[in-house]
């Protein structure tokens, strides 16, 4: 996929190739928070990671060169853009898909008093687990799990550090739907992520 | 104020914990909550946790654990 070099690569092309492609997957979610369409995320992606081979020469490793392949996917995710929507106006707001899923898995946290049931348990050495890439591949997995709106809203708040006003014009919802979805999104989460690692490590 | 009747649950005060993350509560809110915290180990954990999943996703978005 994507070769277009005709240059043979030597080792350390090889090396820089592999190092990009590593964050492919974190790439493809960036760009599907902003543009929701599997195909055109691909495509942007693909783009922004052969403008980052072509460039790898002047990345300075002042950021991280994650930090860096993201600000070529901004760029790439605007032109993008601007091309759909020179060809037509967008589409237009998606609505909720989270009405399939199971409306009552909240309620289930709570007792009939709405105090947490079980108790919540305390998450043994969390800043060990931030130095750990399967720790992050389990947060990956937890994420996957979240209905595709909730997801998206979830990933610009918290990944990209959006503000809630900016997301709710982008999503067309209000700011109190705004924060239910982030609620539950950070429900989720922690319940995915103490079930998925915090509990093994209670054992 | 600290009226049995304006006690919150923890459903309701792990809904103000995660709204406290987007914007500033007010301040009958932001009391209600202190008390709740003050007498409530698993809210307290649960704040905790809020905030560690803030840092992890920064820490995500700048190098995913690499």
């Amino acid at each position: 996929m994507g070769e277009t070099k005709n240059i043979k690569p030597g080792p350390a092309q090889q090396a820089a190739f592999a190092e990009i492609e590593s964050h492919r997957p974190y790439l493809m979610r960036f760009a599907l928070a902003k543009l929701r369409d599997g195909a055109q995320a691909e495509e942007v992606v693909q783009e922004a990671l052969l403008a980052a081979l072509e460039s790898i020469g002047s990345f300075a490793g002042q950021s991280s060169l994650r930090t860096w392949l993201t600000s070529i996917l901004k760029f790439k995710i605007i032109d993008f853009q601007r091309r759909v929507v020179a060809e037509r106006a967008q589409f237009a707001c998606a609505p909720d898909e989270d009405a399939g899923a199971d409306p009552d898995w909240m309620d289930r946290m709570y007792d009939a008093t709405g105090h947490w049931s079980p108790r919540l348990a305390e998450w043994t050495d969390p800043d060990g687990a931030l130095e750990q890439r399967q720790f992050f591949e389990v947060f990956e997995r937890c994420m996957d799990k979240l209905p595709k709106s909730t997801a998206r809203v979830f990933f610009k708040r918290e990944v990209m550090g959006c503000e809630t006003e900016e997301i709710c014009k982008e999503e067309g919802i209000t700011s109190s739907n705004c924060w239910v979805m982030l609620h539950r999104a950070r429900l989720a989460l922690r319940e995915c992520l103490d079930r998925n690692w915090f509990q093994g490590a209670r054992n | 104020m600290s009226n049995a009747d304006c006690d919150l649950s923890c459903k309701e005060a792990a809904r103000l914990m995660s709204r406290r993350q987007d914007a500033p509560l007010n301040a009958d809110e932001t009391e209600r909550l202190k008390q709740h915290l003050y007498e409530c180990l698993s809210c307290r954990r649960f704040d905790t946790q809020l905030q560690f999943l803030r840092r992890l996703a920064r820490r995500y978005a700048e190098a995913g654990g690499s």
